[in-house]
């Protein structure tokens, strides 16, 4: 509000002053500023996997944590340590309903680096898939860039890239790496934004619940603490209960489901604990679970709580 | 490796599970997981029959 009434104080209102107008849709980049962690703060990467959210590694390996060496107006870095012959590559997929307004036009990244020692060199790259969405067979590159020197204080580095082809429809993927020297090198990095547009603008903040809604529509991880209920299951014969788990964003394809750790289920005056849960049907909004209570206390027809001990789901539809 | 889970609704096979990791992947093609799925079937390997 503070800025509009800056700007309505104005004679004249530039392109600039409306561009930089925060929308929360400009920066095609989730996660951008590295504040959702939903899978941990610390990895020791040696294949393809997600660590920040939506920052997936591509089969190099290194260590990466969350770091709070950051520049201004930032809360968390990624930190990157690869070895001597590893290139510290990781990479964001952006999906094709996001990117069919890229074709043919111009787009620009932009983000803060810094290196703390080895390797200062920076690779981008942005590639496309085979086909829509579908990385695991092929990809191809578009185009690629890099600068010799991050720098060895927050620098912030922007890459303009023209005339995207058609193919962009089909998603795109922003990796960025380094050319390993043999010695060991640790850079962080934050801040990234990919926008229309040959100019880096600044940074868009999106809220806090925003950006991890944004993130949960990839990957939820439902832990709500020990005894927290997950949903209400109906008892049924032979010890067996069943019902739905809601996610709470719904997700950009039918998940993968993986049940891990205790549960029990909690109703008509007792808790037994659960053997045997698994899926029973899986949607773009829930899941619908099926498993056992241990002992004889599961009653056909009467409801139960899902409760954790320790227990969590996690629900995947990364790309 | 994998194995076929046969859902007890509908009778019908639609997920398979990773036996690595015990995870359910849905028969979703827009699904990561079952597009390295249907890549391992095309090498020619077999999964598990469901139970």
């Amino acid at each position: 509000m503070t800025r509009a009434v800056d700007l309505a104080k104005r004679a004249v209102i530039t392109t600039e002053d409306l561009t930089n107008i925060p929308s929360g849709a400009k920066n095609l980049i989730i996660n951008g500023d590295m504040s959702i962690w939903q899978r941990g703060t610390s990895f020791n990467v040696t294949s393809t996997q997600y660590t920040a959210d939506r920052w997936q590694t591509q089969g190099q390996t290194w260590t990466g944590t969350r770091s709070t060496d950051v520049p201004d107006d930032f809360q968390y870095s990624l930190d990157i340590t690869a070895g001597g012959s590893s290139y510290g590559t990781f990479a964001q997929k952006i999906e094709a309903v996001n990117c069919k307004h890229l074709v043919g036009k111009t787009v620009t990244l932009s983000f803060y680096a810094k290196a703390v020692s080895g390797q200062t060199n920076c690779f981008v790259v942005l590639k496309v898939p085979g086909t829509v969405d579908n990385w695991s067979s092929s990809s191809n590159a578009v185009n690629s860039q890099n600068i010799s020197d991050i720098g060895s204080t927050w620098t912030r580095h922007s890459f303009t890239f023209t005339n995207l082809p058609n193919t962009v429809a089909d998603g795109l993927l922003v990796q960025i790496f380094h050319a390993p020297d043999g010695n060991t090198a640790q850079r962080r990095y934050t801040g990234f934004q990919l926008e229309v547009g040959d100019t880096a603008t600044p940074f868009e903040h999106r809220p806090y619940d925003v950006e991890l809604a944004r993130c949960q529509r990839y990957y939820e991880l439902i832990n709500d603490n020990n005894y927290s209920s997950y949903g209400v299951m109906a008892g049924g014969t032979s010890q067996g209960f069943a019902g739905y788990v809601d996610y709470k964003i719904t997700k950009r394809a039918t998940p993968t489901i993986t049940i891990t750790g205790s549960f029990l289920i909690q109703g008509n005056s007792n808790q037994p604990g659960t053997t045997s849960m698994g899926t029973n049907g899986i949607g773009k909004r829930a899941v619908y679970i099926s498993g056992t209570g241990t002992g004889s206390n599961v009653t056909n027809g009467f409801a139960y709580n899902l409760l954790d001990v320790n227990g969590y789901i996690k629900v995947d539809a990364e790309l | 490796m994998y194995k076929l889970i046969r859902n007890s609704i509908s009778n019908e096979i639609d997920i398979v599970k990773r036996l690595s990791d015990n995870a359910h992947i849905p028969f979703d093609e827009a699904n990561t997981d079952y597009q390295e799925y249907l890549e391992w079937l095309a090498e020619g390997n077999t999964p598990e029959e469901a139970d």
